[in-house]
């Protein structure tokens, strides 16, 4: 089954293209406001280069942030008219799961950029024990805390009671975090640039994997992570407000 | 820490407006600007001094019923008006924090309700009726942006009327 | 591209899907070379932006998003064909809400891509114009267009149907825009025209004397910021002096300034530019009001006068899927690499 894995949630315009676990193409380019430009063009290439024609594709995997707004919406409009066109399943897959997935470890933490020193994260569990050594495939990883928004300083206490696991750090401010959280003993680790955002062969995968089992969103349904960042670190109403 | 504050006094419309066209020449996008004032006082105005400096031509009016107007110049502007929104919640609705996000040159004209969503990095002008005419604009704000355009505004101060 | 040995000419019957997402409308019709409507659905979002008095862009663009697949099956199952059939797919690319415009434009370069078949970008306000020849497919030319909506008010010289001539444009607000802002100051609700409509129908359109826009003589520019700020001073002062407001008077007094306004230049360009035919387009020609105004002038100078039916004023695909007809006639194909222009001007 052919997968093509899309995610413009961030800068970066991530599209690759998966063949029964193998990876035919990928793009992540760093595009800041081109996607909508980019996007479509880039889709027409990778299959061209592929040698695949569009009705060729048998499902589709698309980033539903959270991140920017018209970002998101570019590539979940592509993807429904994909699956509406072919009548090909398509799962949205949440950016924090699609870079979490894309490192091998026990316990992750991703982090999105949220301004200031908040971020959005998500805490996240390898499904299979040992991920570091156990060389079974189909690595996948579970969500135990929900995506929610927080400051860094907030984290030592967020993930208390995972203060003995070790833990990969991925996304954004991956080396702030990382340093908050070894001041408290923390066994963690800070993940390299290459894994610091949603990859596209990582969406593909993970596509794969949940629409061979048969998961996939409705087309109708889908949508972004619309997220609210909730309070800044400084509430002006006092300063400002008079 | 001491606090940077930059004041003039303007004696008429056409004077808030140029003051506004020179705030324009000293910022770069990504930039917020938030604009306090009475009824009256010139916020649209100052909006539209500054955005004539980046680049736009045509009118520009106050979006109160719209909420938010996007503009295209030299600069992405946009120009949301929060006077008649009731909850932040309804921030939230708007879009608002994905808009703090992009890269433009943003202003917003009753940013009271939006206070507790903004973060350390922005420009904070008061416009304070004197008389009929006569207006009092204080500029201070938090982060680097408020301290550059302080800086230079003082820095040109002598060129300025 | 690989499309273009497939590509038909006019003998050939061809299926056109038309996408128009630039505002608060989410709409996709089918047409049949060009003037036929095979469907034509608009699903407006007007009670989302209601609370807020005006379109507010997120919630637009989220809207579209959420309605964009459901209104292309409804398009597709009512003209009676599927997407294999189609030989084009068009979509505004301008002006508008870019949010919208960038869910329209991506759902049609998909299609595109997809189908292989060409993608036509569509300007807004020339949709509205084509929307008459949907109505009127033997208009006579050459003939002359008032445009007039929430965005634009332009006067039009049309020598063919494929191409034209801006006589004049409005100098500050949009016709519309006035309708709108007057509407929210009395408190008429939203959208502005409507209100105002019927509130002027109660009302006498001599009651108050508001002034005409007195632009130069040689200019068909339009204005309508002086009679926007004369009519909120008059009711400021009204107010102030404790006299009751009669609302159904400055509404149909304000009315009938817009209405004067914009017929006097139309008048004097039909006689420069001696058409055969008038034309009212836009979300404003839905006024009543104009037409009737409109109708009664053009009629006594000879000329055809047209406006279109009411479902084609607002904002519609089919308008969109007619324009596109001759620009694939002409063979005005855009490329996938398009943007969403907001600022797009005729």
């Amino acid at each position: 089954m052919l997968i093509l894995g899309i995610d413009t949630s961030t800068d970066i315009l991530a599209l690759s293209i998966l063949e029964d676990k193998k990876l035919l193409g990928e793009y992540n380019l760093s595009l800041k406001r081109q996607h909508s430009e980019k996007l479509i063009p880039l889709i027409k290439e990778i299959l061209a280069i592929s040698n695949i024609t569009p009705e060729e594709l048998g499902g589709i995997a698309v980033g539903t942030g959270p991140g920017s707004f018209t970002g998101l919406r570019i590539a979940i409009t592509a993807a429904k008219m994909m699956g509406r066109i072919n009548g090909i399943p398509v799962k949205g897959i949440p950016t924090l799961e699609v870079m979490a997935a894309g490192v091998r470890a026990d316990y992750i933490l991703a982090l999105i950029d949220a301004r200031g020193d908040r971020v959005y994260y998500s805490f996240f569990k390898s499904n299979i024990k040992n991920a570091g050594e156990n060389i079974t495939t189909n690595y996948s990883v579970k969500n135990i805390l929900d995506l929610s928004a927080a400051d860094l300083d907030q984290m030592p206490d967020i993930l208390y009671e995972y203060k003995d696991k070790r833990i990969v750090i991925v996304g954004n401010k991956v080396k702030t975090a990382a340093e908050i959280l070894k001041k408290y003993e923390f066994n963690v680790f800070a993940a390299e640039t290459e894994n610091n955002f949603p990859r596209a062969a990582v969406i593909a995968r993970l596509g794969e994997n949940y629409i061979s089992r048969g998961v996939s969103d409705n087309i109708y349904e889908l949508k972004p992570l619309y997220l609210k960042k909730a309070q800044a670190e400084i509430n002006w109403q006092k300063k400002y407000k008079s | 820490m001491e606090e940077k504050t930059f004041a003039i006094t303007s004696s008429s419309p056409e004077e808030t407006e140029k003051f506004a066209v020179k705030i324009g020449r000293l910022i770069n996008s990504p930039a917020l600007i938030l604009l306090k004032g009475e009824l009256g006082t010139g916020k649209t105005l100052m909006v539209q001094g500054i955005a004539e400096s980046l680049g736009y031509k045509s009118e520009i009016t106050s979006p109160t019923f719209n909420i938010i107007k996007e503009y295209f110049a030299e600069e992405e502007i946009i120009h949301m008006d929060l006077y008649r929104l009731n909850h932040s919640d309804e921030l939230l609705e708007i879009g608002f924090e994905d808009y703090l996000d992009r890269d433009a040159v943003i202003l917003i004209e009753w940013p009271e309700i939006a206070l507790s969503l903004i973060p350390a990095n922005f420009i904070y002008i008061e416009l304070i009726k004197e008389s009929s005419l006569k207006r009092k604009i204080i500029v201070r704000g938090e982060g680097d942006i408020s301290k550059q355009l302080i800086e230079r505004l003082s820095k040109n101060a002598d060129s300025w009327n | 591209m690989d499309f273009k040995k497939r590509l038909k000419t006019a003998e050939n019957d061809i299926y056109i899907l038309a996408i128009e997402s630039s505002c608060d409308e989410t709409a996709v019709s089918v047409n049949k070379n060009g003037l036929e409507v095979l469907s034509n659905v608009v699903s407006s979002q007007v009670e989302f932006h209601k609370k807020f008095g005006g379109v507010v862009p997120e919630i637009a663009s989220r809207k579209h998003l959420e309605l964009i697949l459901p209104v292309i099956d409804e398009a597709l199952n009512k003209a009676g064909i599927d997407f294999k059939d189609l030989d084009a797919v068009a979509a505004t690319y301008g002006p508008g809400l870019v949010g919208g415009l960038l869910v329209g434009l991506t759902a049609a370069k998909t299609i595109s891509l997809m189908l292989t078949i060409p993608l036509i970008a569509v300007n807004h306000i020339a949709g509205h114009i084509y929307a008459n020849f949907i109505d009127n497919p033997d208009i006579k030319k050459p003939l002359l267009c008032l445009t007039i909506s929430g965005g634009h008010t332009d006067l039009l010289y049309f020598e063919d149907l494929k191409g034209y001539n801006i006589l004049g444009r409005t100098r500050d607000d949009a016709a519309g825009e006035a309708f709108d802002k007057i509407a929210r100051f009395m408190g008429l609700g939203y959208p502005g025209g409507p209100a105002i409509e019927k509130e002027a129908k109660k009302g006498d359109p001599d009651a108050v004397d508001f002034p005409r826009a007195i632009m130069d003589e040689n200019s068909y520019d339009f204005s309508f910021s002086g009679l926007k700020t004369a009519v909120m001073n008059y009711i400021n002062n009204q107010e102030q002096r404790g006299e009751k407001i009669n609302k159904a008077d400055i509404a149909a007094s304000f009315q009938e300034a817009v209405v004067d306004s914009l017929i006097s230049k139309l008048i004097k360009a039909a006689e420069e530019y001696d058409v055969k035919s008038v034309v009212l387009s836009g979300g404003v020609a839905a006024n009543s009001r104009l037409r009737q105004a409109a109708a009664d002038e053009v009629k006594k100078m000879n000329l055809d006068f047209y406006y279109p039916s009411l479902n084609l004023c607002t904002d519609n695909a089919a308008m969109i899927g007619a324009a596109a007809y001759y620009q694939y006639l002409d063979r005005d194909f855009a490329p996938l690499s398009i943007s969403a222009e907001p600022s797009l001007r005729l």
